[in-house]
C-alpha cells in the first residue's frame, strides 16, 4: 500500500473501498429511514414485466460466450439468433430460419471478409 | 499558423476522398442509431471500435464524432414522428415536435430541426476553432496537481448534475474508479484485483463496460416489456420551413447554439442538459408561452440546436486538457488511445492533422446530415417500421462482435454480459451508469495525478491547495460539494428567526 510519501499500488484501492462502504452504508440507512411509497414498492419493479425473457437472454448470451470457440461464427450465430427469434419475441419459423441463416452469413462476410475482423473459426473451420 | 491557415489545412485534411467517406459513414450510421431506438452513440462507437483499428487514426475519430453528432439529427425523427426520443438528447423536442405532427406540420417540425441543428453545429465549431488552441496553451504548463485538481471537479460535476441521487452518483462514481484498478498498476505493474485470472489481468476493457452498460442492458430493459411503437400516419410534405417559421425560430437557434456550446464544454453536462435549458429559456422569452407543449415551433428549433452545438462543446476538454467530460468523449477518448495517441494540450503540435482534420470534418458532416436527413427522410420512416424482435437480436449480435474483435477473447464477452445483467438491475434500481463509466476512464489518470502529485511533493497531501489552479478546481468542487448541505442550513436558522418574529 505504501505511505503518503510513495504511494504504493494499494494506495488507491484501499481508499476507493473505504469510500465505497461509507457510502453505501449511508444510502443502506437512508433507505431505512424513508417512509416507503406503497406505489413504489418493489415488487412493481418486477410485476407485469417479461423479466423471464432477460433470464433467458442471459443464459443464451453465456453459452454462446463459452461455445463460440468450439462451434465457430456461424454455426454459434446461428443457434443464437434462432432462440432470439423463436423464444424472445416469437416470429413465423420462415422468419426465424431464413433471417437467422442470413444474418450469420451477411455478418461473416461483412465484418470477418470485408472488415477483416477476428471472429472465430472453431473445429469446422467456419 | 494562423487560424485562416489552419482551416484550410484542416479542410485538406477532412476532404480527402478516405477522410470523406469515413466522415460520410459516420454521420450515417449516427442517423440510424439515432432513428432506431434501444442502440445511443455510446455503445455504437464502442461497437466500431475494433472496426477502427484498420483505419488511419484521422478517419477514425472522424468516423467516431460523426455518429455522435448524426446521432442528435436522427434523434430528432422519431421525436417528431413517433413521440419516442430516439436518444436521449432529442426529448424535450417530443413536447412540441409531436404536437406540431399532429396539426399536420410534420414536415416543418424536421425541417427546422435539421436546419436548426446544421446552424448550431455551425456555431459549436466556429467556437471549437476559436476556444480550443489558447486553451491547449494554457493547459500546456499543467502539472500533475492541477490534473488532479481538474478531474476532481469533473467528478464532483457528474455526480452533481445526475438527474437521480447524488449518493448514488457518488457510490457508482467510486466503483468506476475501482473497476478502473483493475489490471496490472500503471507504475510499477502489480497485478490488482485481478485474482489469478488472465482475461482480468489486461484490466477491465472499455468496450465489454460500455457495451454491457448501455448497449445489452438497453435491450434488456426493452425486451421485458412491450415496445408498440405507433408511427403518426401523415404525409410529410413541405420540409422547407415558411417565413414566419424562420422569424419565430431565427434568435431560439441562436440562443441555443450558444448556450449548448458553453454548457457543453462543462464537464457532466454533455447534450442533454442544454436542451432542457434552451427549452425553459424559450418558453420564458415568449410572448406567447401557452402555445409551448402545443406546437410551438421554437420549442423544436432552440433544443436541437442546444445538443448539436454541445456535441462540438463537449470536445473542447478532451482535445485540449485530455480530459472527457461526458461518456460519449470517453468512448472517443478510448479511439484516440487504441492509436497510440493521447487526447490533450499536445495533440495540436503533434498531430494537427487530426485535430483541424476532426474539427472541419464536423462541418462538412453537418452539411451531409442535412442532405441525408431532409431529401432522404422517407427511408428513415420506414426503418421504424421494423419490429423489435427483428432488431434486437441484431443488436446484440452486433455487440458481441464488437467485444469479441477487440481482443478475440471469448472471456471478454461474459465480462460485457456480467455488465449487462448489473447494467440492468442499475436502471431498475435508479443508479446511473455515467458516472460509473467517467470515473471508469479517469480514474487511471486520477491515479497517476495523485500518486505523482504526492511523490513529488514529498508527501505533502495540501499540495492540492498550493498550485493556484488546482486549488481553485478543488474549491469550486467543495462549494458544489457542501452547497446544499449549507444551503439547507441557512434555509432553517432563517425559518427559524421568521417563525422566532412571528
Amino acid at each position: 500500500m505504501g505511505r503518503v510519501v510513495k504511494p504504493g499500488p494499494g494506495f488507491f484501492p484501499f481508499w476507493l473501498g473505504l469510500a465505497l462502504i461509507i457510502v453505501s452504508l449511508a444510502l443502506f440507512f437512508n433507505y431505512g429511514r424513508k417512509k416507503i411509497d406503497p406505489s413504489l414498492s418493489s415488487q412493481d419493479l418486477w410485476k407485469g414485466l417479461h423479466w423471464e425473457k432477460v433470464l433467458y437472454s442471459s443464459v443464451a448470451l453465456l453459452l454462446y460466450a463459452l461455445f463460440l470457440e468450439t462451434l465457430g461464427y456461424i454455426l454459434a450465430t446461428v443457434l443464437l439468433i434462432l432462440f432470439f427469434f423463436r423464444a424472445i419475441e416469437p416470429q413465423k419459423w420462415v422468419v426465424v430460419i431464413l433471417g437467422s441463416v442470413i444474418t450469420s452469413f451477411i455478418t461473416y462476410f461483412l465484418f470477418k471478409v470485408w472488415l477483416q475482423v477476428q471472429l472465430p473459426t472453431g473445429l469446422w473451420g467456419m | 499558423m494562423d487560424l485562416l491557415q489552419c482551416i484550410y489545412y484542416g479542410f485538406s485534411v477532412s476532404l480527402e476522398p478516405n477522410n470523406l467517406f469515413a466522415c460520410f459513414m459516420g454521420v450515417f450510421i449516427g442517423t440510424l442509431i439515432g432513428v432506431l431506438p434501444g442502440l445511443g452513440p455510446v455503445a455504437t462507437m464502442s461497437i466500431l471500435l475494433p472496426i477502427s483499428f484498420k483505419m488511419t487514426a484521422t478517419a477514425a475519430i472522424i468516423m467516431m464524432g460523426g455518429i455522435f453528432y448524426g446521432a442528435m439529427y436522427g434523434g430528432s425523427t422519431t421525436s417528431v414522428l413517433v413521440n419516442i426520443p430516439g436518444e436521449a438528447a432529442s426529448v424535450v423536442t417530443c413536447l412540441d415536435g409531436y404536437q406540431m405532427a399532429r396539426q399536420g406540420r410534420a414536415g416543418p417540425a424536421l425541417g427546422i430541426a435539421a436546419f436548426a441543428s446544421f446552424i448550431a453545429g455551425t456555431i459549436g465549431v466556429v467556437g471549437l476553432m476559436l476556444l480550443a488552441p489558447p486553451l491547449a496553451t494554457i493547459a500546456l504548463q499543467f502539472g500533475p496537481p492541477e490534473i488532479f485538481g481538474i478531474l476532481i471537479l469533473a467528478f464532483t460535476m457528474v455526480t452533481n448534475l445526475s438527474s437521480g441521487s447524488k449518493l448514488k452518483a457518488v457510490a457508482m462514481a467510486i466503483l468506476g474508479l475501482i473497476l478502473g484498478s483493475v489490471g496490472l498498476d500503471p507504475m510499477v505493474t502489480t497485478p490488482r484485483f485481478a485474482y489469478g485470472s488472465i482475461t482480468l489481468m489486461d484490466g477491465i476493457g472499455l468496450a465489454p463496460l460500455v457495451m454491457g452498460l448501455f448497449g445489452v442492458s438497453e435491450v434488456f430493459f426493452n425486451i421485458e416489456k412491450k415496445i408498440k411503437a405507433e408511427i403518426f400516419q401523415t404525409d410529410i410534405k413541405g420540409l422547407l420551413p415558411s417565413k414566419q417559421d424562420w422569424k419565430d425560430s431565427g434568435k431560439p437557434i441562436i440562443r441555443g447554439g450558444l448556450l449548448g456550446f458553453i454548457l457543453g464544454i462543462l464537464p457532466g453536462i454533455g447534450a442533454i442538459i442544454p436542451t432542457f435549458i434552451s427549452y425553459a429559456l424559450e418558453k420564458r422569452l415568449s410572448k406567447h408561452p401557452e402555445k409551448f407543449g402545443k406546437g410551438a415551433i421554437e420549442g423544436v428549433a432552440g433544443p436541437e440546436a442546444a445538443n448539436n452545438a454541445a456535441t462540438a462543446g463537449t470536445m473542447v476538454p478532451l482535445l485540449t486538457l485530455g480530459i472527457p467530460p461526458n461518456v460519449v468523449m470517453a468512448v472517443l477518448m478510448g479511439a484516440f488511445l487504441t492509436h497510440g495517441i493521447q487526447p490533450g494540450p499536445l495533440l495540436m503540435k503533434e498531430h494537427p492533422e487530426i485535430f483541424w482534420g476532426v474539427i472541419t470534418s464536423m462541418y462538412t458532416g453537418n452539411a451531409m446530415l442535412l442532405l441525408l436527413n431532409l431529401p432522404l427522410i422517407g427511408i428513415w420512416v420506414r426503418l421504424l417500421k421494423v419490429p423489435y424482435g427483428i432488431l434486437f437480436p441484431l443488436i446484440l449480435l452486433f455487440c458481441l462482435i464488437g467485444v469479441y474483435s477487440v481482443t478475440g477473447n471469448a472471456w471478454d464477452i461474459v465480462v460485457m454480459l456480467v455488465f449487462a445483467v448489473v447494467g440492468y438491475l442499475m436502471k431498475k434500481f435508479d443508479y446511473e451508469a455515467a458516472p460509473l463509466i467517467l470515473a471508469f476512464v479517469l480514474g487511471r489518470m486520477a491515479e497517476e495525478s495523485v500518486r505523482q502529485s504526492l511523490v513529488l511533493s514529498r508527501g505533502d497531501l495540501l499540495v492540492f491547495f498550493k498550485h493556484p489552479i488546482s486549488c481553485a478546481a478543488m474549491i469550486i468542487a467543495c462549494i458544489l460539494i457542501f452547497y446544499p448541505l449549507i444551503w439547507h442550513l441557512l434555509k432553517k436558522t432563517t425559518s427559524r428567526a421568521k417563525g422566532a418574529q412571528a
